[in-house]
């Protein structure tokens, strides 16, 4: 079996003008795309498109890209910059406070919790729908912020991967990811909090 | 028991806060059923299917040409910069040695007028040329 190119390799190939090694480059990396477009964006409909955009904008650069740095970073990079960029031309939205939300989602958080205190077992129409939630919380966080949770949390990539993605410092991207996480929390506590509340009132 | 509270913005989903702690402060214990909760939700968070063939139809697009204007343009300027660098060259080795040369007064009007040619003629070619006249009866 002939052995998998290195990233580096395929980069070269693909500029030297070889067709089948930008095909490889997309196929090892079409599943971090679409996941990161996904869970930033959250709506599936948009996701092909984008990571499309994605690609051609990741082969057209391709000459300007340091082999000595990760492609995964860079091409998380050039996904993270055209979902920000996408977000951007969407004309601004009302941020969405959590108490924004409406009174149907924070009971079906509350329903949540309680399904997740008991471990019971979740449908996948209850993954879908705990999804959307979680994205609605999500738009609350700034931007930039809730692209390195999406990046760590939801693809797992390291601070040094996030730090390369989100053209910042490692410290800076552990700073976004922990001002996430707190907001994220707070607003939680506030609605299970005030929906206990409401059941004990 | 520790009393600071535990810092949960601090922790990755995956690791469990001390137990005893937990065990005895309140507040703790409720922050982290809602981390582990929040935890959950990323985890369960679900996936996006890459379609058939998407690589391939990537690499495809990709392989075509760009039929931007902007790639137009720099197509149809990479043609005419070797014709316009060639016509300046052309124009300005022209126009130097033109100037190098440069004519004198009297040669400027060699150029537009022709200069005339004198002949040589006696009397007797005047003379000759008279007789030559139409007969008389002939003159209206």
């Amino acid at each position: 079996m002939a052995e998998a190119k290195t990233d580096a390799q395929l980069v070269k190939a693909t500029v030297e003008g070889d067709p089948h090694a930008f095909e490889e480059i997309v196929e090892r990396y079409q599943r971090l795309v679409f996941s990161i477009i996904y869970h930033y964006m959250g709506r599936r409909n948009e996701v092909e498109d984008l990571a499309q955009e994605v690609f051609l904008k990741v082969f057209r650069a391709l000459n300007t890209f340091d082999a000595t740095r990760p492609l995964k970073s860079w091409i998380a990079r050039i996904t993270a910059n055209t979902c920000l960029d996408e977000i951007r031309k969407v004309p601004k939205r009302k941020v969405r406070v959590f108490a924004d939300l409406g009174g149907d989602e924070e009971s079906k958080i509350e329903y949540f919790y309680e399904r997740f205190g008991q471990q019971s077992a979740l449908t996948e129409e209850d993954v879908e729908e705990m999804f959307q939630l979680l994205e609605k919380l999500m738009e609350r966080l700034n931007r930039k912020d809730k692209m390195a949770f999406v990046l760590r949390e939801l693809e797992g990539l390291s601070y040094p991967e996030i730090a390369q993605a989100l053209e910042t410092s490692e410290l800076a991207a552990r700073i976004r990811v922990s001002r996430s996480k707190r907001r994220l929390q707070k607003g939680l506590e506030d609605i299970l909090y005030s929906g206990k509340k409401r059941i004990d009132d | 028991m520790t009393k600071e509270h535990i810092p949960f913005e601090e922790l990755e989903f995956e690791d469990t806060p001390d137990p005893s702690h937990l065990k005895d402060c309140e507040e703790c214990r409720k922050g982290w059923e809602i981390f582990s909760f929040l935890g959950f939700q990323v985890k369960s968070a679900p996936q996006v299917d890459v379609p058939p063939f998407f690589s391939q139809r990537v690499a495809r697009l990709a392989e075509t040409p760009m039929v931007s204007f902007a790639a137009l343009f720099q197509r149809v300027a990479q043609q005419l910069i070797p014709v316009f660098v060639a016509v300046v060259l052309v124009s300005s080795f022209l126009l130097y040695s033109f100037t190098e040369a440069e004519p004198a007064i009297e040669d400027y009007a060699s150029i537009f007028f022709e200069e005339p040619v004198l002949e040589d003629f006696s009397l007797e070619d005047v003379v000759d040329s008279l007789g030559v006249l139409p007969e008389e009866g002939l003159i209206p």
